[in-house]
């Protein structure tokens, strides 16, 4: 393949899925700033295994793969402490206003304290569109535990938002 | 189906239960009711878990070859088409720095430059700074860009390294972590300051200690009370140009 060709098919990928892993990585890290850090390496690492990829269909999980293990590398040992997570997460630049802000920032700050064994699996589900099966071949977990862990992170945040204990509303 | 299953599959992978919510949907009652509450917290969930990407963070992904190319040929000194990419990165990044909200101003002078930098994104950057050290190989590739190098002791002090505005091109913006607390370092390859060195007052109790280093300048910025010449002294010590590019 040419270094044109290369480019071009690096360019696409860095196009389809960049946004979307740069969302993953901020929950899998609760930190923007690193998070930025962390899928610039994934996409330097994946630009020099490139030829590696061969099914463009397995890009997405592909590259996944690449964060997932450099952030548990590098990266896991400077994810900040619960406590600063309101600094570092919930804000964002050009809001509306308060009232506009309330009920997804409670959501945010309910994502970013779930366990990770619950965040990660509800991130590649809603961010990346994940299946419960790819879920499961992604975390290497068997499908019944990706469906328990999500569903446990649906009640959990449910229960947040409600001021209810998880479990108690179904 | 009923409610329970109902629920579960909802719970667990509403996308590929569209079909079973259409008909409780057509159903009514706790059926449709349980449909509509899991459509509002999976729209929430969508707005909350989709936070926005930094500008320009597609524009830095796309030049990842160019960085890796450089990576592979040694850093500085590379000349050629790699030198022009690195520029043309960091040109990027600072139109998208200088673009993404309220510019800097254009003639006031380096003391309205550095204030309006302190105001623009000092405190947020030192708060990102609490996180821990940036790699010392990112730092260093980015302050290769402007032909500077750190002595290692000083590398790992550095806790974040961004690419910044100053009063005549692009610079670099590093917090160190001292004994005394964090210190915020403006380098500025192009501006130079009187040979003595120059103090401005900033916002938030801050000060600003510029002075020359072999090539350009940099600034220092802490709290008044903190003895900025001395540490720049030992800051100047440390720094080394090994080749002559500038941006």
């Amino acid at each position: 393949m040419s270094h044109e060709d290369r480019s071009r098919r690096f360019d696409g990928l860095a196009r389809r899925y960049g946004d979307d892993l740069y969302r993953f990585a901020v929950w899998l890290c609760r930190d923007p700033a690193l998070a930025a850090d962390l899928v610039q390496e994934t996409y330097l690492r994946a630009w020099k295994a490139l030829d590696r990829l061969q099914d463009e269909g397995a890009a997405k999980s592909w590259l996944i793969t690449i964060l997932r293990r450099e952030f548990a590398r590098t990266f896991e040992r400077k994810v900040p402490p619960i406590d600063d997570i309101d600094d570092v997460v919930v804000a964002e630049p050009n809001e509306q206003g308060p009232d506009d802000r309330t009920e997804r920032d409670r959501l945010r700050d309910a994502i970013a304290r779930l366990d990770a064994m619950y965040r990660e699996p509800l991130a590649l589900q809603v961010l990346l569109g994940l299946s419960v099966a790819e879920i499961a071949e992604t975390l290497d977990l068997s499908e019944s535990a990706v469906m328990t862990r999500v569903f446990r992170a649906r009640e959990q945040l449910k229960a947040r938002l409600s001021n209810e204990p998880p479990g108690k509303r179904t | 189906m009923k409610l329970d299953e109902l629920q579960h599959r909802l719970m667990t992978d509403p996308a590929s239960a569209r079909e079973a919510a259409e008909a409780a949907r057509a159903e009514g009652g706790e059926a449709a009711r349980m449909v509509e509450e899991s459509d509002a917290l999976e729209r929430l969930l969508d707005e909350a878990m989709k936070v926005r990407p930094p500008e320009g963070l597609q524009q830095q992904l796309r030049q990842t070859p160019f960085r890796a190319g450089r990576r592979k040929r040694g850093g500085p000194g590379a000349a050629g088409w790699l030198a022009m990419a690195a520029s043309l990165t960091l040109a990027v990044a600072v139109t998208l720095f200088l673009v993404r909200d309220n510019a800097p101003p254009s003639d006031g002078g380096l003391a309205e430059h550095l204030a309006w930098h302190w105001e623009h994104d000092g405190p947020s950057v030192l708060a990102a700074a609490r996180i821990g050290p940036t790699p010392s190989r990112r730092v260093e590739e980015l302050l290769a860009d402007f032909g500077v190098e750190l002595a290692p002791e000083l590398l790992d002090d550095v806790r974040l390294s961004k690419i910044c505005p100053t009063p005549d091109g692009a610079g670099a913006h590093l917090v160190l972590a001292t004994q005394d607390g964090p210190v915020t370092l403006y380098y500025m390859p192009r501006t130079s300051v009187p040979g003595s060195g120059e103090a401005h007052s900033l916002a938030d109790g801050m000060r600003a200690w510029v002075f020359n280093v072999e090539r350009g300048s940099v600034a220092l910025v802490a709290e008044r009370d903190r003895d900025l010449p001395a540490l720049g002294r030992e800051i100047a010590s440390r720094l080394t140009f090994p080749d002559d590019r500038t941006l």
